[in-house]
């Protein structure tokens, strides 16, 4: 099933590749193959069962005053 | 790389428009027969006329392609007896310069005179280039040359053995006319005018294909049509570069606005009374000679469910024939693969009672449901081809095949379920209902593709191959107009003759998308009987 | 394949009310489905209250969001924080909002495969789901908004149709002795259950900013009928929150995770329709594929636009590969999410769908007369 949606995946980026090579934007290459570059690493990391820490704690703990204030509030 | 070898290939193209006709007879004669290579279909008559009997005349035509009685009767009967006293030969000279010009000024002479008192052919056109010399002999008409003239006249004789007006194969209806388009451009335009006989209904022709020369006509209803979709029409009927239409099927391909969608995106149908209804709604038709198929554009999704006999039925009665169209478009696109769904993942939501006799039935089958239904539905589709191929006489013997062989004996031997067989022949009868054959096509094809939707993610997966499906839809636009309206765009006064057939009285207004100007038809209104009140009146004043 | 030449190339362009179907569809996105629960958590009896209150409040915020749209006609939100914000500010506070609509897009993600994984198709892995879910997603983005609001269209009335077959057949069981004593909750319990409701289906309407004045056709008269739109779709979760609390009881309704789903599965109309709860899966996850293109719209067009690209076009793809990982990894487990819903989420969405258009707001007309002269 991996295999499959690698696959899939593989040929629908090529697909996109070739379609932003006709355009021939350098700035639409660079970024798309950044943004691929950081998917594809995130989904093999989760593939390969290597723990990343969510997103969400960073925001948790930028609002971490205003939650708590909230909490304290309904109490 | 591809430039050089685009201009390489223009390049003879544009020799041939360039090349005029030579004042000299023998001249144009000799470059005529190189280019055919002297074929034996073309004939080559020259002869003398004139006072004198020492003006050079050739008429050209390709025999078979001609109609021999006005080819002999009107104009070599003409030209060599008819006018064989006129003074149209060139007194001898002397001098040989002076000679040359004179035999120049008198060809053109005799030409004008010939064209003007002599030629009893209805449609005569003038021609001086090479190209149209060739492109008037090869379509059919008879050429006439004059020694000395630069200009050549070509008579529109045009007559060769073709199918009558027939009944049309696909399309059928039980009520309402019965006459088929053939494939003679003429008779399929004029089949169109005789329905319409308004001074507005503009038909153009030009030939495409640079080998084929196949004349491709556009009809419309001037002032109806939108303007600018015609315009986009001549558009890509010019940009059209290809060697030869055998078919409308070609001009549908290289017109079309999306190339991978299984859907059609132009319509066509074989019906004059379908074609022209479309015209009178300010569709644009195309008709393409050497096909019984019209094409029709702008062609919208609501239209492949429409046929031509919803309008010459009751109304209640055709709105209930559309529904029904459209529940087996479901029906085809989905039943096997909601089958497989149930079967394999949703057990649960089959009632108890059913579950346990289809489990019963399963019990022997070999394959998972995917397996089955894929084995069925390749096998029928085995069997439509073969039956579509097939001799008439045959056809009924790979239905009994069909039937038999491979739907019960399949069940005895326990290959696949009975259910499988009622799931599978359900499908196979409701992809036929549409009334066009090509959008049953993408159904069909579509098919499969759910069917592995449901293989892998049960009712979940094709949910989202509908929501994929739709948002396609969606996507696709006919010159212009969005494939899904009346729909999305969601257009009120529209609906009235989309999923729904309302009563004639009601349907006043054309197509919002397809013609935006002149959008009222003649309003009609609904017939009532006189209140008694009024016939009260009546008979008072009487 | 040949475009339209004559024509020029086709300018999307969406009418008002395919606009205001997806902004319908968009409100009772999630809410339909998880609300009832959350609201009846903090506001017990008066869940519906809770959510009628919501509904008002709310109206201000869509005011606000129609303020900012009327402020700058012809301009989506990057335009207006860079000509606010000035340039680089204005880049920066773009980025932020285009990482909230992905984390926003994400959480969806996780909501949809997390409901199916849970209560639909039990045997399948998680990534499959979001795979085949997001696949939809970025195909319609790159086919276009236009596209999105035509289907939207298309969808909507069976969407309507399903959900009203679950109210109308849910009013036998309705008991309404389940929620009395009426009012007996505190103005701090009601509030709470307001605000999260706000927070998850009216705050995040501001990405439908990108869209709104500059590809609606026709520009007059747009209030009123947007307001009806709201509170049509509001009325909905108004609805599905009292049906469920009376029908359910409070405290079974606030410990389900989906407690519309479960009301669908009790349903048995006369032995005819059995298994709604199909209806209400497959009409909700046809909302939610909604609000997930939305989002993910934002998203993608918000960061391409303030980089600078061609076209949103050439970074769908990436941008969904990125959103499907980021889903997988989003919340560790369901007590998280639910944590974090209620703790942060609050804040985050505070943040960007009030804070930031109101700030927006504020700054663009004390600078009104620098900007207009920047104008021309």
């Amino acid at each position: 099933m991996w295999l499959i949606l690698l696959m899939v995946i593989l040929v629908w980026s090529g697909i996109g590749l070739k379609g932003l090579r006709k355009k021939g934007s350098v700035k639409d290459m660079a970024t798309y193959i950044i943004l691929w570059a950081i998917g594809t690493t995130g989904l093999m990391l989760y593939r390969f069962g290597i723990s990343i820490p969510t997103p969400l704690d960073g925001i948790a703990y930028i609002y971490h005053p205003l939650s708590s204030l909230w909490k304290q509030w309904f109490a | 790389m591809s430039r050089f070898f685009r201009s390489k290939r223009q390049n003879p193209q544009e020799n041939s428009t360039t090349i005029k006709l030579y004042p000299s007879l023998q001249q144009n004669i000799t470059h005529f027969k190189q280019t055919v290579g002297e074929s034996t279909d073309i004939v080559i008559r020259t002869f003398k006329a004139g006072q004198t009997g020492s003006m050079d005349i050739a008429v050209l035509y390709t025999s078979g392609l001609v109609n021999n009685e006005l080819v002999h009767d009107f104009i070599l009967d003409t030209l060599m007896s008819e006018i064989r006293k006129t003074p149209l030969d060139a007194p001898a000279h002397k001098s040989k310069r002076y000679k040359t010009k004179h035999i120049e000024e008198n060809g053109n002479k005799a030409y004008q005179l010939i064209k003007d008192y002599a030629m009893t052919g209805g449609n005569v056109t003038d021609i001086d280039t090479m190209e149209k010399l060739f492109l008037h002999v090869l379509s059919g008409d008879t050429v006439v040359m004059l020694d000395g003239s630069i200009q050549a006249m070509a008579i529109d004789t045009r007559g060769w053995e073709s199918r009558g007006v027939e009944e049309p194969s696909t399309q059928s209806v039980v009520r309402g006319p019965k006459e088929g388009f053939t494939e003679t451009l003429r008779t399929n335009t004029a089949l169109l005018r005789r329905r319409i006989k308004d001074p507005n209904l503009w038909i153009r022709s030009k030939p495409i294909g640079s080998k084929s020369k196949t004349d491709v006509a556009v009809v419309y209803l001037h002032g109806v049509a939108d303007e600018k979709v015609v315009k986009e029409v001549y558009h890509r009927l010019n940009k059209i570069n290809i060697d030869a239409i055998l078919d409308s099927g070609y001009v549908e391909e290289l017109i079309q606005d999306e190339t991978y969608t299984p859907f059609p995106t132009v319509y066509n149908s074989e019906r004059p009374d379908t074609i022209a209804a479309g015209i009178l709604e300010g569709r644009i038709a195309i008709v393409v000679d050497g096909s019984p198929f019209v094409l029709l554009v702008p062609a919208l999704f609501v239209q492949f469910f429409q046929s031509a006999e919803d309008y010459f039925q009751r109304a209640d009665f055709s709105t209930l024939i559309r529904l029904i169209r459209y529940m087996a478009f479901f029906l085809a696109l989905l039943t096997p693969s909601v089958y497989i769904a149930l079967t394999t993942y949703h057990q649960e939501m089959i009632p108890t009672s059913f579950l346990v006799s289809l489990s019963a039935q399963r019990e022997g089958v070999p394959f998972p449901a995917f397996v089955e239904a894929l084995l069925m539905e390749i096998t029928f589709e085995i069997l439509r081809e073969a039956g579509v191929r097939l001799p008439k006489a045959v056809g009924s013997a790979i239905s009994i095949v069909g039937a038999l062989v491979l739907g019960q004996a399949a069940v005895e031997a326990g290959i696949v379920s009975s259910a499988m067989v009622i799931v599978v022949s359900l499908t196979a009868i409701s992809s036929f209902v549409s009334p066009s054959f090509n959008f049953a096509i993408s159904i069909r094809m579509l098919r499969f593709g759910f069917m592995s939707l449901a293989a892998t993610l049960g009712l979940f997966g094709i949910l989202f191959g509908l929501i994929i499906l739709t948002l396609h839809l969606a996507s696709l636009r006919s010159f212009g107009v969005p494939y899904l309206s009346p729909m999305a765009p969601f257009i009120g006064a529209d609906q009235k003759d989309a999923i729904l057939r309302f009563p004639r009285w009601k349907l006043t207004t054309r197509p919002r998308l397809i013609n935006q100007s002149n959008m009222d038809r003649e309003d009609a209104k609904a017939p009532k009987p006189e209140k008694r009140k009024r016939l009260n009146q009546r008979k008072e004043q009487e | 394949m040949m475009r339209m030449e004559v024509y020029g190339l086709v300018k999307e362009e969406i009418t008002l009310r395919q606009f205001i179907l997806l902004m319908i569809l968009f409100i009772i996105g999630t809410s339909i489905l998880l609300s009832p629960a959350s609201l009846a958590a903090s506001a017990d009896n008066d869940a519906w209250i809770s959510a009628l209150v919501a509904m008002g409040a709310g109206l201000v915020i869509i005011v606000l969001f129609w303020i900012i749209s009327q402020q700058f006609p012809e301009r989506n939100l990057v335009d207006i924080s860079e000509l606010v914000l000035g340039k680089w500010l204005g880049k920066a506070v773009s980025l932020l909002f285009s990482y909230f609509a992905l984390i926003s897009a994400a959480s969806v993600l996780w909501t949809v495969g997390n409901f199916l994984v849970t209560q639909i198709i039990v045997r399948t892995p998680a990534l499959v789901i979001h795979f085949l879910v997001m696949f939809a997603v970025v195909y319609g983005i790159q086919l276009g908004i236009e596209t999105i609001c035509r289907t939207a269209e298309i969808f909507f009335p069976y969407i309507v149709t399903l959900l009203s077959i679950i109210y109308l057949f849910s009013i036998p069981s309705v008991e309404i002795k389940q929620i009395q004593p009426l009012l007996d909750s505190s103005f701090k319990q009601i509030s709470e259950g307001a605000a999260f409701d706000i927070s998850v289906s009216v705050l995040p309407l501001i990405v439908l900013l990108m869209v709104f004045p500059k590809y609606v056709s026709e520009k007059k008269r747009m209030l009123p009928k947007i307001l009806l739109g709201y509170v049509c779709a509001y009325f909905f979760i108004v609805a599905i929150t009292f049906i469920t609390t009376t029908v359910l009881g409070v405290r079974v309704t606030a410990n389900q995770s989906y407690p519309t789903y479960v009301i669908a599965k009790s349903l048995n109309i006369e032995g005819l329709i059995q298994r709604a709860e199909v209806i209400i899966a497959v009409s909700w996850i046809l909302t939610i594929f909604f609000k997930l293109s939305m989002y993910f719209y934002a998203s993608v067009t918000v960061l391409a636009q303030t980089i600078g690209l061609t076209s949103y076009r050439s970074i769908t793809i990436p941008m969904g590969l990125i959103t499907i990982a980021l889903s997988l990894i989003i919340y560790p487990s369901t007590i998280y999410a639910n944590d974090w819903n209620e703790t942060t989420w609050l804040w985050f969405s505070l943040t960007f769908g009030f804070v930031y258009p109101l700030l927006l707001s504020v700054i663009g007309r004390l600078r009104g007369k620098s900007i207009s002269s920047n104008n021309s």
